[in-house]
């Protein structure tokens, strides 16, 4: 089932202090928990300044968005934030039916999102 | 009058099957008059109730409980109607209040989103539990019906 590739790349942005995760394929409850642990990784280093990049991810259920969900307020404990980048438009769409454009900062591009911080 | 269109499956109890029941809803909803665009919500809202199944009715199961979840998924002229039974523990989504998501940011909660969306998305979702038999979810997108996501 080539559909289920599902990857995550973690890496310094330009910006000091700003981490970039690039996720890519489905997020959705199989696969939700590989991003959760990733995030927490970033956490666990004292990283709190998070740019997600969802480009590439086809299809996000509330699993997926529970991760971003889950995150922010620790996030922003730390004087950090979740910024969400690029999403596809049917991924943007799950994201208004949730309410979830009115509380993160969603944008359209990396500069937009490294001037978020 | 266009065809009735019928698909069943039979999954086992892992999330890992997710995807699969995905493709096979947006393949039912595009043959169908659903309008273009709505067709992976309808298979989001299927996604997120198969999701629930999985997360929650096997969790206490006997062995000789068959952890299998049958989807039926219908479409005609007016709608699609899919059905999702398990044989698992009783859960009623329907029960679930509706979720406050500022209130959810700040515990740093995620459940209960997946209902939301069922609810959302379809124009009916119906929870029956037969005791001893099944537990079935019953959903409705009508077609023609104007948008509710709004």
């Amino acid at each position: 089932m080539a559909l289920d590739e599902f990857t995550i790349d973690v890496e310094d942005a330009p910006q000091k202090g700003v981490t970039i995760v690039r996720v890519a394929g489905y997020l959705d409850a199989h696969t939700f928990e590989q991003l959760e642990e990733a995030i927490a990784g970033l956490f666990a280093s004292s990283k709190y300044k998070v740019i997600v990049d969802l480009e590439k991810v086809e299809y996000i259920s509330s699993a997926g968005a529970g991760v971003f969900i889950g995150a922010l307020s620790e996030a922003q404990e730390h004087e950090g934030n979740i910024v969400l980048m690029n999403p596809t438009s049917n991924v943007r769409e799950v994201f208004d039916l949730l309410g979830l454009s009115q509380i993160f900062n969603v944008v359209d591009d990396q500069s937009a999102a490294l001037a978020a911080f | 009058m266009g065809k009735a269109i019928k698909k069943d499956l039979s999954v086992p109890n892992d999330l890992a099957y997710l995807s699969v029941v995905r493709e096979t809803v947006l393949e039912v909803a595009n043959k169908s008059r659903l309008p273009a665009g709505e067709a992976h919500l309808v298979s989001l809202a299927v996604d997120e109730a198969l999701a629930n199944v999985m997360e929650h009715a096997y969790i206490d199961a006997p062995p000789e409980v068959k952890q299998v979840i049958e989807i039926q998924l219908a479409a005609d002229e007016k709608r699609i109607e899919v059905r999702i039974r398990d044989f698992g523990s009783a859960f009623d989504p329907g029960q679930l209040p509706d979720v406050d998501l500022r209130e959810h940011v700040r515990q740093g909660k995620r459940g209960g989103l997946g209902v939301f969306l069922m609810r959302k998305i379809m124009d009916e979702v119906e929870y029956t539990f037969e005791a001893g038999k099944h537990n079935e979810l019953y959903m409705v997108k009508y077609i023609d019906k104007p948008s509710s996501k709004g």
